[in-house]
């Protein structure tokens, strides 16, 4: 073994509680680091998810509406009109290039051509509004997760099968196998067939929302081969912005929309907390370091004349200031150890409490990274207690008495 | 061969910046291989001063300081700690083991920092010099399992291991009973004759300082008298020594 090792332990193991008290701190330190970066991410994550669980990643619509083609008409004297229309924006003819076009972008995981218009449900002689989503169910899957959160029936979508919402399912009383009748904005009534509920952990969905087959939905809105809008999923969904600003430069005559712009208070919500965060994580280091830095400089001290005769025996400087770096280093590692523990140890003890809107999860490597800062954190408290070992005077540490 | 082992030439030191103190003043001294001298003196007369210096602890202010001709004024701290650890062993009033030791680990310490490794190597050296200094049952005991004389033999053996020219000891048996003393002393001797190797030990004990081959006696920073012991009779001797006697009356 090194012989400045071999020192640096024995010192340690000579002061048992005064290195175990400093162990056990940096361990809460290093706990509480992990435990609190672990929540907030795990929140931010839950929050995210349930923000882009109900809705696309990016939405591309058309980029007129009625309105702006009235305005835009060469006599002055047209009508401004918006009135009952299905929708006022105009819908997007030319879909299936644009889908093209998307799919051959290789961040592009899902795109969901989608017409989306609203109509009454009535049954049993109650009527509530709904929003009615043509889609294909394999396109429209990867955004709504439509297969994996059905609560009953299955999740068929073809002629006049539609599945809808668990709220909206139980406020009617309808069970898979039932029909209802669909009244649509033009007078029109059509006799639909119940497929199953789903439930999209989103009150407004689940109250509101009826997926149908596209093909079958653009013959009742009578829009011909036209959708609403086209639902594009993305590998990493941060990257919204970035990717929909990249298109609105690339494609015409479409309306880009990503999540992150229409949700700017969430995520500046969330930035906050992370800096919030991350401020409490800078201090915690700091206070671990300063109480590194204190034991050691205590020991010091404490060692005076042991490091006196270290140095009158021949130990050099660089010597006797590693002796104290390596405790430091020791220390830190040592800690950071048992504060791994301790904090997966506090996460298992937290997610195993019930009724929890969602559970925390860690990543090893920003354990390991935390654990890494707070082992560095240690070496760098040693500079000063290293320092001043160093720099003592052998013949003032062992004088007489 | 020349026969001198250490010399030091007008050697000054002062303390303090806005007050000087001098603490040698203009000291020149000549030590042979295998002398066993002691330096007396009252406290403040600056025998630790210059047992430091003549150890490598400390640089003169000014002056000289040749061993075997190398001179060591010129040293940095690093050529300082090794010239120390290979040529010096150092033994101490207040013995200075390592309490977290034991007497064999202590006693290994200076092979451990001579080669940076913590090692058994010379493990069979440690407990020959262990049994020298007669505590070879008591090799395994942590330093503060110890009596004072016993942790003052375990320093003496540590001093050894390296196989210095040079010991000095700061008043070694400053801090001891009187038979523990004579047990430190005749050990002291008889290393000095069958290692061959120069004792220099600052002492206020006349016992010692009779029975060495050479006094040297100062005051105020300056060495006021230097004789060999044998060209004194013994009750000359005994006069010259009457004042530097502050231990043990009783005893003699």
């Amino acid at each position: 073994m090194k012989f400045e090792l071999k020192m640096a332990l024995r010192f340690m193991l000579s002061g048992k509680s005064q290195t175990l008290f400093i162990i056990v701190g940096i361990a809460v330190g290093v706990a509480v680091q992990i435990f609190l970066g672990s929540l907030i991410t795990s929140l931010q994550d839950s929050l995210v998810d349930e923000t882009i669980g109900n809705s696309a990643h990016i939405t591309l619509k058309s980029s007129e509406d009625v309105v702006t083609r009235t305005l835009n008409a060469d006599t002055s004297d047209d009508l401004l009109f918006r009135g009952n229309a299905v929708s006022t924006r105009k819908n997007i003819d030319n879909w299936s290039l644009i889908v093209d076009e998307l799919a051959r972008e290789e961040t592009v995981t899902a795109i969901s051509p989608t017409l989306q218009g609203t109509a009454l449900v009535r049954s049993g002689g109650v009527d509530r509004s709904v929003q009615i989503k043509g889609v294909f169910l394999d396109d429209a899957d990867p955004v709504y997760e439509i297969s994996d959160r059905m609560v009953s029936g299955n999740p068929l979508i073809e002629g006049n099968t539609a599945v809808i919402g668990s709220t909206l399912a139980e406020d009617m009383g309808l069970e898979t196998g039932d029909s209802f009748n669909l009244l649509l904005p033009n007078g029109g009534t059509v006799r639909l067939l119940v497929g199953g509920a789903f439930d999209l952990q989103n009150e407004a969905a689940n109250s509101s929302l009826i997926f149908m087959d596209l093909g079958r939905t653009q013959k009742l809105f009578n829009t011909g081969n036209a959708v609403s809008s086209i639902e594009v999923q993305i590998q990493d969904p941060f990257e919204a912005d970035l990717i929909a600003g990249k298109w609105k430069d690339s494609l015409d005559n479409v309306k880009i929309d990503d999540w992150m712009e229409l949700n700017q208070q969430l995520l500046t919500a969330l930035s906050s907390q992370s800096s919030s965060s991350y401020t409490i994580q800078f201090f915690v280091i700091l206070s671990i370091t300063l109480g590194i830095a204190s034991v050691l400089a205590v020991s010091v001290i404490q060692k005076s004349k042991e490091i006196g005769i270290l140095k009158a025996m021949g130990t050099t400087k660089k010597s006797t200031s590693r002796i104290f770096t390596l405790q430091g280093l020791l220390l830190g590692i040592l800690g950071s150890f048992s504060g791994i523990g301790l904090g997966i140890l506090l996460l298992t003890v937290f997610n195993s409490v019930e009724g929890l809107a969602f559970s925390i999860t860690y990543r090893w490597s920003n354990v390991l990274l935390l654990a890494t800062i707070a082992t560095f954190a240690g070496a760098i408290a040693s500079v000063i207690p290293a320092k001043r070992s160093a720099n003592m005077n052998p013949m003032e540490a062992i004088k007489n008495g | 061969m020349d026969n001198t082992l250490l010399m030091g030439q007008n050697l000054v030191r002062e303390y303090g910046t806005t007050i000087l103190t001098r603490a040698l003043d203009d000291v020149s001294v000549k030590l042979n291989v295998k002398e066993f001298a002691s330096i007396i003196g009252q406290s403040g007369s600056g025998k630790s001063t210059l047992l430091n210096m003549l150890g490598a602890l400390d640089r003169p202010t000014s002056g000289k300081l040749l061993f075997r001709d190398k001179d060591l004024s010129g040293m940095d701290d690093l050529e300082m700690a090794r010239f120390r650890n290979r040529n010096i062993g150092f033994i101490f009033q207040f013995h200075h083991l390592l309490p977290e030791f034991t007497a064999l680990e202590n006693v290994l310490m200076p092979t451990w920092i001579e080669s940076g490794i913590a090692d058994r190597k010379k493990e069979a050296r440690a407990k020959e010099l262990l049994e020298l200094v007669g505590l070879k049952d008591r090799m395994k005991n942590l330093a503060p399992n110890l009596s004072g004389g016993q942790q003052q033999r375990v320093s003496i053996a540590r001093a050894l291991i390296n196989e210095p020219n040079l010991v000095l000891a700061d008043e070694p048996t400053g801090n001891l009973d009187s038979d523990s003393t004579d047990q430190v002393y005749e050990l002291l001797r008889n290393i000095n004759r069958d290692f061959s190797m120069s004792f220099l030990i600052v002492t206020h004990d006349r016992h010692i300082a009779e029975k060495s081959d050479r006094v040297i006696e100062m005051k105020d920073g300056r060495i006021i008298k230097d004789y060999k012991t044998n060209e004194k009779l013994p009750d000359e001797l005994w006069q010259c020594l009457a004042p530097h006697n502050c231990k043990y009356v009783h005893t003699a």
